[in-house]
Formats: C-alpha cells, structure tokens, sequence
C-alpha cells in the first residue's frame, strides 16, 4: 500500500529557498509587493507537495495546501527572521530607522526621549533585539501569508483522488 | 434536507467572514490618508500597519484628493480584486476554479512592470498598475474562496460520515 507523501519535504525546500531569497536585500523588496515572496513560498511548496501527492496516487486539497504553506511560511520566517536580522545588524540599523521616521511623520504623540531611548537600547543590544523583533514579524508574516499562498496553490493545483486501482478487483467470471 | 443545507451555511458564513475582514483591510487603505487629512493621529498608526506589505512609496500610490494611500497602485489593485472576488464568491457560494493557465496571463503584466521597475527602466502609471493587478488579485481571491468552500464542504463530509 501506497504511503501518503511527506509534507515536510517540499515545506523544507521553499521554506529555505525563499526564506534566503527574502534575508537578500534587494530580492527581498519583492516582498513589497503584497508579501508577493512569502505568499510564493506557500504556493510553491503547495505546487511540490502536489507534485508528490499525483506521484504517490494521493489527493491533493485546498487543506493540504494550507497546512504544507503554513509549514513552509513558518520556515519561510525563521531562515529570513535570523539571516535577515544578521545582515540587518551587520549593515546598520535601517529598518528601524525607518519605522522611526514613519512614526515621527504620522504625527503621533510619542516623545521624542522616548524613542531615542529605544534606538539606543535597539543599537546598545548589539542587534540581537533587531534579529528578535524581525523573528517575530517574520514568523507572524510566514504564518499568515505562507497560509494564503498554500491554499491559493492547493486550488490551483488540485489533485483528486484516484479511483481504486483494479489490482484488488475480483477476477472475471468464466466465459462459456 | 437541513442537512444538506448545513455545509452551504458554513460556507458562506467563513466566505462572508474573510470577505468581510478582507473588505475591513481594503477600506483601510483610503481610511489611513483620509483619517490623516482630518488631523487623526490614527491615520499615521494605520499606514504604519500597511508597511510590512508595502513600500509606501509616495508618488507610486494614488491620490483620491487627501493624500496618498495607504499602499502603492498595485498593492491596492490587488486588494481590491481579491475583496470583490471573495465578495463574489460569497453571495454566489459556490467554488469558481479558473483554470491555472490565467493566473500566469494575469500575472505576466504585473511581473513585468515590477520587474521593470527594479531594472529602472520606463513602468506603468499609477492608475495602469492598478488597473493591471485588479484581475490578478481578483484570481487570487477566486481560487481562495475555492479552497476555503472546498475545506469547509470535506469536512462537513467527514462530520456526517462519522
């Protein structure tokens, strides 16, 4: 008897493909476009798993997209989460200083003492807190969008079951 | 004969739900500027929402006559499709499953302006981009509201099989 496929597989594969693709800055900008790379992990690990389900003679549903793109997102966030936050602090802390500066623009009222005192603490922690803080997010983000893709990819690449094979079916009755 | 009805409720009733949030989160994006023109501090916190999806560059969004959205062109185009198709999707409740073929028609515009833009070579308007990302968010929100009838209608199944 056939055994169902491993999920975990083409979950590790586009996890840790796009998870490296998303720590690259500049790459990583694609994910600018409506988290277009994390929402791509799930869906392409949603297309392997599909893949080896036709191969294996298994369905293949909108649920097993959504679990196989949950599970390549949340790989998806912590390979972007530590290799993003490990070039983040090697070359400064940009992103923070740009949630700063967004805050400073909206207007809002935080004082300004308040938010040097936790640059400082973001840039005295040696960019452990940055690689922290961008875990969190990114495995938040994974969830949630590798979730998207993987059911969006579940629908598209559907597999139904096969109809059992004739290798168990009775044999014919005699002729004559 | 209930039932039979029950999967249909369910449906629509998370079809609904995620439309419904999925809506939320599209009106967000011309809430953020408009609460921000009338002086809300909120405006500022709910753009602040919409970065990690978006570059948020300013002359790249559009301008409905108070400021710049909340997200670029495309992003709100791909919104903005997938809401209307969840939308859809609900009040008809029933799976539309486009064959896959169209998602890479739809999705070659929107890849190659994106790609054009990266490259610094002449992109769509803010209004094309839109106009162009409109029909692939719709898609996605087509095959979501499939996956998520199908989810619901399989293991109403299994509930009665058991």
């Amino acid at each position: 008897m056939n055994q169902a496929p491993s999920m975990l597989k083409p979950a590790l594969i586009s996890g840790v493909a796009f998870g490296v693709a998303g720590s690259i800055p500049v790459i990583n900008w694609i994910n600018c476009a409506c988290c277009a790379l994390i929402i791509g992990c799930g869906f392409f690990a949603a297309f392997l798993y599909s893949k080896d389900s036709r191969t294996a003679g298994f369905a293949f549903r909108a649920g097993n997209g959504a679990t196989v793109g949950l599970v390549a997102g949340l790989i998806y966030g912590v390979i972007s989460g530590i290799l993003g936050g490990l070039i983040s602090s090697a070359l400064g802390m940009g992103d923070w200083q740009q949630v700063i500066d967004q805050i400073q623009m909206s207007g809002a009222d935080i004082d300004p003492e308040v938010l040097d005192g936790i640059t400082h603490f973001m840039e005295s922690s040696g960019g452990l807190m940055m690689i922290l803080i961008g875990l969190f997010f990114a495995l938040v983000f994974g969830a949630i969008f590798g979730t998207i893709g993987g059911l969006i990819g579940g629908s598209v690449f559907k597999v139904e079951p096969q109809p059992p094979t004739l290798e168990h079916a009775p044999p014919p009755p005699p002729v004559g | 004969m209930g039932e039979s009805k029950k999967p249909l409720r369910a449906s629509r009733l998370l079809l609904g739900t995620v439309a419904g949030l999925a809506g939320l989160w599209t009106a967000g994006v011309v809430l953020a500027p408009w609460l921000a023109a009338h002086d809300s501090v909120i405006g500022g916190w709910l753009r602040l929402l919409y970065r990690p999806g978006c570059h948020q560059i300013a002359n790249r969004c559009l301008d409905l006559g108070f400021g710049p959205m909340a997200v670029c062109a495309r992003c709100a185009g791909l919104y903005l499709g997938g809401t209307l198709a969840l939308l859809w999707t609900t009040v008809h409740n029933h799976p539309c499953r486009p064959r896959p073929i169209w998602l890479a028609i739809f999705a070659a515009p929107t890849v190659l302006d994106f790609v054009a833009g990266q490259l610094g070579l002449p992109s769509l308007g803010n209004w094309t981009r839109f106009a162009v990302a409109l029909p692939l968010g719709a898609l996605a929100g087509l095959y979501l509201g499939d996956a998520l009838i199908e989810i619901v209608r399989l293991n109403s199944t299994q509930e009665k099989q058991e």
